[in-house]
């Protein structure tokens, strides 16, 4: 929080910033008249019909049409297509009239069949959709403890609200808040999409923020080296917890959580609401 | 059958359901999310004192049972799951089969 401080405060990275965002906005502005241009090119007959009533638009031709219309001149099958996609005409709209043209040669069993272009992976969405409905079926109590939890994280959040920090340990908290946030959600929602290889990295990453975010509570002093910028050890971590928090044993999460079992830390926190 | 069809851990792909596998990373989630909650609540306890309301002080306090509730459904569930994967012969459990002192160990791959 301090270092980000002091970036802002310093007068040059501060009128980098302003720099940067002008060329951001330089940037945006050209794109938007380039798309303009293009929306323009696009929509002619549109415009045309707009501006000239819906008598106008409806006597139109379609795009590409030969021989009328306010748009009317001969399109070689090599010019580009007046759709604007910058393919051929005989690549795009001119292809579906010479499909047209040999199906008529051949027959009209072409049209009524066409080949069918196979698609592998069309049902790939469908099937993950399924798959997380009945995720979220088998799991449903879990999850709605989890989502509950994160509700409440996300409710403790917003009581906060416009609370200035009380104390460095309150701003390293803070800081990690979100992180601390953040991680669960993304393995609840890796595990319902049935993907656990991104689960463990997440995973890993959510046991180090709440952690250290314990360790700050428990340990203030090293909320303070935090803040200053100094890093803080797994294995500090791990010495002042008494356990190894970034592990996966069954039997070190009980010890992990031996703590929290009899609903200590919480009946502790709530005994003003209990009395 | 699509890409990373049959493979527990392809990346960007969809694996069959392995209930075994969620069940017990849905078990670390649980346990995680509790203690979360614990670590704030605690953390901040004066000040959401002085804003909360009662609703969010009773869930706050409704949380202790229900995670003892749904950690022994849970546990009870994925031990008979297990147990009956075992009996199909079917190797359980998160990883090569190898790790569950099941098959053996790949060529160069250190014990």
């Amino acid at each position: 929080m301090n270092r980000r401080s002091k970036d802002i405060s310093n007068r040059e990275n501060f009128m980098a910033l302003v720099g940067t965002a002008n060329e951001t906005n330089r940037l945006a502005s050209g794109y938007q008249v380039e798309i303009d241009e293009q929306l323009r090119r696009r929509s002619v007959p549109f415009i045309l019909g707009i501006t000239a009533g819906r008598s106008a638009l409806s006597a139109c031709p379609p795009l590409g049409a030969e021989g009328s219309g306010p748009m009317a001149h001969k399109i070689g099958p090599n010019d580009p297509c007046p759709c604007g996609s910058g393919r051929k005409y005989k690549r795009c709209h001119g292809l579906s009239r010479a499909i047209t043209r040999a199906a008529v040669g051949s027959g009209a069993a072409a049209i009524a069949d066409p080949p069918r272009r196979r698609k592998p992976f069309s049902e790939l969405a469908q099937i993950e959709v399924e798959r997380r409905r009945e995720i979220e079926r088998i799991f449903r109590d879990e999850f709605a403890f989890i989502d509950d939890c994160l509700a409440l994280a996300a409710m403790q959040v917003e009581l906060l609200g416009d609370t200035p920090p009380s104390s460095v340990e309150d701003v390293g908290m803070r800081d990690l808040r979100c992180d601390a946030f953040a991680f669960p959600y993304e393995v609840r929602e890796a595990i319902a999409r049935n993907n656990p290889s991104v689960v463990f990295p997440l995973m890993r990453r959510a046991f180090e923020v709440i952690s250290l975010c314990h360790l700050f509570t428990v340990k203030p002093e090293f909320a303070r080296k935090w803040s200053k910028g100094k890093d803080i050890r797994n294995s500090d971590v791990s010495r002042h917890l008494e356990h190894d928090p970034l592990t996966e044993s069954v039997d070190q999460l009980r010890e992990e959580y031996r703590y929290f079992s009899e609903g200590t830390i919480l009946i502790e926190a709530l005994s003003p609401y209990c009395s | 059958m699509f890409l990373g069809e049959g493979n527990k851990f392809p990346l960007g792909g969809s694996p069959p359901i392995d209930p075994l596998a969620l069940g017990r990373l849905v078990l670390h989630l649980v346990k995680l999310c509790y203690w979360y909650v614990g670590v704030f609540g605690y953390y901040y306890r004066t000040t959401v004192q002085q804003q909360a309301t009662s609703w969010f002080a009773g869930e706050l306090i409704n949380l202790t049972p229900r995670i003892r509730r749904i950690l022994g459904a849970l546990d009870s569930q994925l031990a008979k799951l297990q147990e009956d994967l075992m009996k199909e012969g079917v190797p359980g459990g998160i990883g090569p089969a190898f790790l569950h002192g099941e098959g053996s160990r790949p060529a160069g791959c250190r014990p």
